[in-house]
């Protein structure tokens, strides 16, 4: 598989075919309609206790960043939203690729990510063991997901090196 | 020589006493990828990678690893960024 990422002078070129697009907006679409976290295993996956055997100060942290958690995520799927729209655009120039901002890329590699999470916890990813139950698709999605986030981050941490 | 009784700062000596020193525990989870997590050790806490390397594998191999520590704020502020990125991180005295 090609590599989609390439770190350039004023940020990250993003290359990505039609079909990715289309299926990152389905990702944003599953995470902006998760159910609450008793109902939901994939919401209760990304907002994990902080303090364990102490559900008083769980509650009370919860209550201050819980908002702040849930907002942040929120600008970071509107971000990717924008990288997705100028993709489209792109390829509309018969163009694949266009230029994000670190910032950007960074809040793509986020909603990626979180979306793995979720998917992961629905399916049943309690231990690596669990990766044999899965159905073919699934385990195809999460290993491109897996893919992904892992190009993404390697090519990121050489902005972190120069 | 000096005689001069030394002065204390009795916020610092109360806070010191109640609060402590908090350590971030990150967990392990089978779905988040190692270059992912080594990428965000480097990234949050500005690890060389041979640091943030050594604290993933911890994480990967003892299912836990203490990645920061400091004031119980700033525990928290870091687990709320491990968060946002997807780890798991509990503090704890």
């Amino acid at each position: 598989m090609a590599d989609p990422f390439r770190l350039v002078a004023d940020g990250l070129e993003v290359s990505l075919a039609p079909e990715e697009v289309v299926f990152f907006g389905d990702l944003l679409r599953l995470l902006g309609g998760l159910g609450g976290p008793d109902e939901d295993p994939g919401a209760a996956r990304l907002d994990p206790p902080v303090y364990l055997g102490d559900p008083e100060a769980d509650a009370e942290w919860k209550r201050f960043a819980g908002a702040e958690l849930s907002a942040a995520r929120s600008a970071d799927r509107s971000s990717l939203q924008t990288v997705l729209d100028a993709l489209s655009d792109a390829h509309a120039r018969g163009q694949s690729a266009v230029v994000v901002s670190l910032e950007e890329a960074n809040a793509m590699l986020r909603v990626v990510n979180d979306a793995r999470l979720v998917l992961g916890a629905r399916w049943g990813i309690d231990s690596p063991e669990d990766y044999d139950r899965l159905r073919p698709e699934s385990s195809e999605i999460l290993d491109y997901l897996g893919w992904f986030v892992s190009r993404l981050a390697i090519t990121l941490s050489g902005a972190i090196d120069s | 020589m000096t005689t001069e009784t030394p002065v204390r700062d009795p916020d610092i000596e109360q806070g010191e006493r109640i609060d402590g020193v908090w350590k971030v525990v990150v967990w392990d989870d089978p779905v988040n990828t190692m270059d992912y997590v080594v990428y965000v050790f480097r990234k949050l806490f500005g690890y060389d990678e041979v640091k943030a390397t050594k604290l993933m594998l911890q994480v990967h191999n003892e299912g836990r690893s203490i990645v920061a520590d400091g004031p119980r704020e700033k525990a928290e502020h870091d687990a709320y960024r491990l968060h946002h990125h997807g780890l798991w991180a509990t503090i704890e005295q």
